[in-house]
């Protein structure tokens, strides 16, 4: 007796399961997953120890409209970067210590602290904004820096 | 002389192959480019810096709210717990990740790196973007 068998499939897995499967799981990556460019920003929380000998650390105040007070004068970032520099290789000054007046937001302050540290100050420490430094006392600045760029 | 074309033995299934082909390389891009990342339960919109480096986020970060809420590790809490929870921490070395929110006074964060510090942290990393 003669049995014919069966013509055999061509696909002996249905596509269509795979491609189910295939799209539940790229709609949860691209849902679930975040594709932003992180960068760090290194801040150390301890005072660092200063050197007695060393020249003071030059204070910065940070104001809410984006003035910067320095030495009784204004600047803007271009202008206080130069002079800053300028400071630290003459060694009148050894550090740079950015102090925010109150209610300050830190986006404003970041963004200070990068471009100056983009000018190439590299000694430079955000310090704690209270009201006993807000008379300008930069004597002791070094014991009051909370912190800076820990690298 | 017209001859008729030879008639084509088509699978319906292969008018799906590109298609296959683009959502695969679409996954495949997705799981290698995205970070499995838990969001904080409040939005936070970092700051923005041109300058500084790219690194990978952690899992586990301390997340600050304009207004001063925290959060650590995709839980609200407060400022009193957050000695007891840091000490949980795994020490790997790596400093603790801050995400903080663009808007938040910077009175409130230099309050609170002093609160690390008692809770001996010496090193943050603050979570920035890079600016267009």
């Amino acid at each position: 007796m003669h049995i014919e068998v069966a013509p055999r499939r061509r696909h002996a897995l249905g596509l269509t399961p795979l491609i189910d499967v295939v799209f539940n799981l790229l709609l949860f990556f691209m849902l679930a997953s975040s594709l932003v460019d992180w960068r760090m920003l290194d801040l150390a929380t301890g005072s660092s120890p200063a050197d007695a000998n060393a020249p003071p650390a030059a204070e910065v105040r940070v104001a809410n409209d984006g003035v910067l007070r320095y030495d009784g004068e204004t600047f803007d970032i271009a202008a206080i970067s130069e002079r800053l520099v300028a400071e630290l290789e003459d060694e009148t000054i050894s550090a740079v210590i950015l102090r925010a007046e109150s209610g300050v937001q830190l986006g404003s302050v970041v963004g200070v602290f990068d471009a100056l540290a983009n000018a190439g100050v590299e000694a430079l420490a955000l310090g704690e904004s209270g009201r006993e430094q807000a008379l300008g006392q930069n004597t002791d600045s070094h014991a009051q820096a909370n912190s800076g760029i820990a690298n | 002389m017209l001859l008729p074309l030879p008639k084509r033995h088509r699978n319906p299934e292969d008018n799906v192959l590109p298609l296959i082909n683009i959502v695969f390389l679409l996954l495949i891009f997705f799981m290698l480019a995205g970070a499995l990342v838990q969001e904080p339960p409040f939005s936070v919109t970092p700051p923005e810096t041109r300058h500084t480096e790219s690194g990978e986020p952690d899992q586990q970060y301390l997340a600050i709210a304009a207004d001063g809420r925290l959060a650590y590790g995709g839980d609200i809490i407060e400022e009193s717990e957050l000695g007891a929870r840091l000490a949980e921490r795994a020490e790997n070395g790596a400093p603790l990740q801050v995400r903080a929110d663009n808007e938040l006074e910077v009175d409130r964060l230099t309050r609170l790196l002093g609160a690390l510090r008692e809770a001996d942290i010496a090193e943050i990393r603050l979570l920035t973007t890079s600016q267009l």
